[in-house]
């Protein structure tokens, strides 16, 4: 073999075992970045959830599809490299420390050179690369990065048993809107609601809870449909809220009526509470102690057959219960019967109501959370959608908007008129700008005798809560002076006196201040 | 010529080399890469200059050399008042036994094997072009009469740092005309022990000749026939590329520093001290590790500075430092 072939060899040796540890360094950066991506992958679909992609991946697996191609097509490529010899002899040459005997070696085989000295240079050449331990001078060395792929990996065990708990509060979140959703379970319990309503005989409410349904459920309602149908419904729910606290109202006037008498101690104590069936249940007790004879019940209808009544119901309830307190009989008469049975019948009837006010004001919970998905469902702005939700007399979170009989009031604009029923001390009023300022302490202020006009100041703005113009008095520089010119210079120097007094007492309190400190001498010299 | 003479040769050159070191450092302490670079230069047929403070042994290092080398010495100190004819010689009018006259040429201490010319800067220019001139063309021209100087031929040059009040900086154009710029450093305190313990006593040790002419002139074709592969070759080129700030391959010192890079000379001072550098050690081909150990040497006096480079006090030595550092092999 000459020298030339010993060399060559010797070359290929140490460039296959240099392209071992190239293509594991190239599979461990592969490695790095496919584990890198799977991280991100995790936590982007943890973070954000899946979107739709491509084929029907989520967005995030796509994308990591796509990067896996991508690293797994340049590391094909840099495994399919090979070195050139003369990058192998120069790398020998560094790790042997030749001293650019091989690589010098390698250019000279390829050159014509006759020199004397090119034999020798290659027959040396040849001696080191046949005494050349390859496994000493390319040893396969572990890539460092195998200690971050092994981290990487760990990362990603641990995020992957992370993420469904990152996961999960956004999940809560979504789930709470979509409960909000009009979904199956909201409408059948309506339905629900609607046959209670039929059951009870509440014609009126059963029918517009079957129009609601109607609405929500036909295919081809658009949501405006949907809204005006729940709209309707809310406000009747909210109508026969205000009708069973009316009633509720009346019942603690009646229970106020009976006089505190004892014998109707309970009877009252219940439409205090509002409890109609409860008083019902009282009176007959009554009824039943004092009763002469069972012929007496004969009149009052059995339960459940009454159908209510609604207005005339409490007159007459207050009437009979007023009747019966006015004559205490020890023992009830017929014609006392009777009106016993009479209130016993007004009384359960005006339980059925408020029994159905309940079971709206359930639906109406219900319609309210229909409305609310069915709001955010539609991207209305948070303003509007705080006024369409927004409870009477609310205040919605986002815009301050408040939802209130003829529109809406914007938080700009409920603040007190200044000038109107407030002397001093500052305080702003209520929403309406009606409420009354602070007491005042000492003398009232008093207007400076000067001449005012009026003057007004033109607002930029045309809309909104500062589109009012500002409208104001100032000192009129025409007219009579009120102060004579030669009482101007004692009054601006008592004044000046006065304002460089270094006492801290406001000049109107301080005859306050000192009535107070001269009635303690008064008390002390008792 | 067969493989075994060059073998021959290279081993004779070995052998000659540590003759000559052995002999030097009888009497110079230390500064042995001084004793190789000045021996680079005179077998790669250059000139050096030497830079050291007063007292170092610069001079003592060349008359030590001369001794070795067995040449025909003679040292020139450069004063102020040195004229040209001083250096080069003069022609003197004679006459002969008819009485008739007759010019003829007096040589110069330039005509001489091994030239010391001390403190070179504090000549005039005119005096110091002469010398210059004499180091380039290897001649000396005397009205119309050309007088070839005497081979080998080798300047060495010394310059002193200090003092520079009063002297004539060489240009840079003439001190590309030196091969190698050696600094010789302060000795540390063993050395400065062991000069004294052979300067101080009775007798001062001598020197043998080992080296004559002749194998002076073999050793210097010897060094010439060393082969350079082009990838080592190609790296002396990027080294001396990377000092110039307008190339390609400037190093970012060099944009920053350098007004203007070294010359093509230069390259040949790598490439040619290389060779030397690489008999020297043993090896039949020069290797960029060769070219390396020169660069300083070779390259540091072709390059001229900026002001910045003055102002932040960065010297030649540092960017070729960080340029031999940074040129990939």
């Amino acid at each position: 073999m000459s020298d030339r072939e010993i060399l060559l060899t010797a070359l290929d040796g140490v460039e296959r075992r240099l392209r071992v540890n190239r293509n594991l360094d190239v599979l461990t950066r592969a490695a790095i970045a496919i584990l890198a991506a799977a991280i991100a992958t995790v936590l982007l679909r943890a973070l954000t959830g899946s979107h739709p992609g491509v084929f029907g991946l989520s967005l995030a697996a796509t994308l990591f599809v796509l990067g896996c191609l991508v690293v797994a097509g340049v590391a094909l490529l840099r495994l399919q490299a090979r070195g050139t010899l003369e990058e192998t002899a120069a790398e020998a040459d560094r790790r042997g420390a030749l001293h650019d005997t091989l690589g010098s070696a390698l250019w000279f085989t390829r050159q014509s050179d006759t020199s004397p000295w090119i034999p020798l240079l290659l027959d040396r050449a040849a001696r080191l690369a046949a005494a050349l331990d390859l496994v000493r001078l390319v040893p396969v060395v572990v890539p460092r990065g195998v200690r971050v792929v092994l981290l990487l990996a760990v990362v990603l065990a641990g995020v992957s048993w992370m993420a469904p708990k990152l996961a999960a509060p956004r999940e809560a979140v979504i789930n709470d809107v979509t409960a909000e959703r009009p979904e199956a379970e909201q409408i059948a319990a309506l339905r629900r609601l609607a046959e209670a309503a039929e059951r009870r005989g509440d014609v009126t409410a059963r029918s517009k809870l079957a129009q609601v349904l109607a609405a929500l459920e036909r295919p081809d309602a658009s949501p405006e449909d949907k809204r005006s149908a729940l709209d309707e419904a809310h406000e009747f729910a909210e109508q026969r809220m205000l009708d069973a606290a009316t009633d509720r109202e009346r019942l603690r006037q009646i229970a106020d009526q009976l006089g505190g008498r004892a014998e109707f101690g309970e009877v009252a104590q219940a439409l205090r509470e509002g409890d109609a069936k409860g008083a019902a249940e009282a009176l007959k007790k009554f009824a039943a102690a004092r009763a002469e004879s069972a012929d007496a019940h004969a009149d009052v209808p059995p339960e459940g057959s009454l159908v209510p009544k609604e207005g005339a119901d409490l007159a007459t309830l207050q009437e009979s219960l007023q009747s019966l307190a006015q004559n205490p009989e020890r023992n009830l008469t017929g014609e006392t019967q009777g009106k016993v049975a009479k209130a016993v019948q007004n009384l359960e009837e005006i339980a059925k109501r408020l029994d159905g006010a309940a079971a709206l004001n359930q639906a109406r919970r219900k319609l309210d959370a229909v409305s609310m998905s069915m709001s955010r469902d539609s991207r209305l702005r948070a303003g509007r959608f705080g006024q369409q939700q927004g409870a009477p007399g609310g205040t919605s979170p986002e815009t301050g908007a408040a939802d209130i009989k003829g529109g809406t009031m914007y938080r700009q604009a409920a603040v007190a008129k200044e000038g109107e029923g407030q002397r001093d001390g500052g305080r702003t009023g209520d929403a309406s700008g009606n409420a009354q300022g602070d007491p005042v302490l000492g003398d009232e202020v008093k207007r400076p005798d000067v001449k005012y006009q009026l003057e007004t100041v033109r607002s930029e703005s045309r809309e909104g809560p500062d589109s009012a113009d500002a409208v104001f008095y100032s000192a009129s520089r025409q007219g009579e002076a009120k102060t004579q010119y030669q009482l101007a210079p004692p009054q601006y120097r008592h004044a000046a006196e006065e304002a460089m007094s270094p006492e801290r007492i406001a000049l109107r309190h301080r005859s306050i201040v000192k009535r107070y400190f001269t009635q303690l001498r008064e008390q002390d010299g008792k | 010529m067969t493989s075994t003479q060059v073998d021959r040769r290279i081993e004779q050159f070995q052998n000659n080399m540590r003759l000559v070191r052995t002999e030097v450092g009888r009497v110079i302490v230390g500064n042995e890469a001084v004793i190789d670079g000045v021996m680079t230069c005179l077998l790669a047929r250059g000139h050096v200059l030497l830079e050291g403070i007063p007292g170092v042994g610069k001079t003592k290092l060349v008359q030590t050399l001369a001794d070795v080398l067995h040449l025909k010495f003679s040292r020139i100190q450069f004063t102020p008042d040195l004229m040209p004819g001083d250096i080069i010689g003069t022609s003197i009018v004679r006459e002969d036994e008819g009485g008739k006259k007759y010019f003829e040429f007096q040589s110069g201490p330039i005509f001489a094997n091994m030239v010391l010319a001390d403190e070179i800067n504090r000549a005039t220019p005119k005096t110091q072009s002469a010398l210059l001139e004499a180091m380039q063309e290897n001649s000396v021209s005397v009205g119309k009469t050309t007088h070839p100087l005497q081979q080998p031929f080798f300047v060495l040059a010394t310059m002193n740092p200090l003092e520079m009040e009063g002297t004539y900086p060489l240009p840079e154009a003439q001190l590309d005309r030196f091969f190698f710029k050696l600094k010789m450093g302060f000795p540390g305190v063993d050395e400065l022990h062991e000069v004294l313990d052979r300067t101080t006593q009775a007798r001062e040790p001598q020197v043998d000749r080992v080296l004559a002419q002749g194998e002076i002139l073999e050793m210097r074709e010897t060094a010439r026939e060393v082969p350079v592969a082009r990838p080592v070759q190609d790296y002396a080129i990027r080294l001396t590329l990377a000092t110039h700030p307008e190339s390609d391959g400037a190093h970012e010192l060099a944009k920053k520093y350098v007004r203007f890079g070294a010359s093509p000379r230069g390259t040949q001072a790598l490439i040619l001290g290389a060779k030397v550098h690489a008999l020297i050690h043993d090896r039949v081909h020069v290797a960029s590790e060769d070219v390396r150990a020169v660069t300083l040497s070779a390259l540091r006096h072709r390059l001229l500075l900026n002001f910045e480079a003055e102002a932040d006090r960065v010297d030649a030595d540092a960017i070729l430092t960080r340029i031999i550092e940074q040129v990939a092999v």
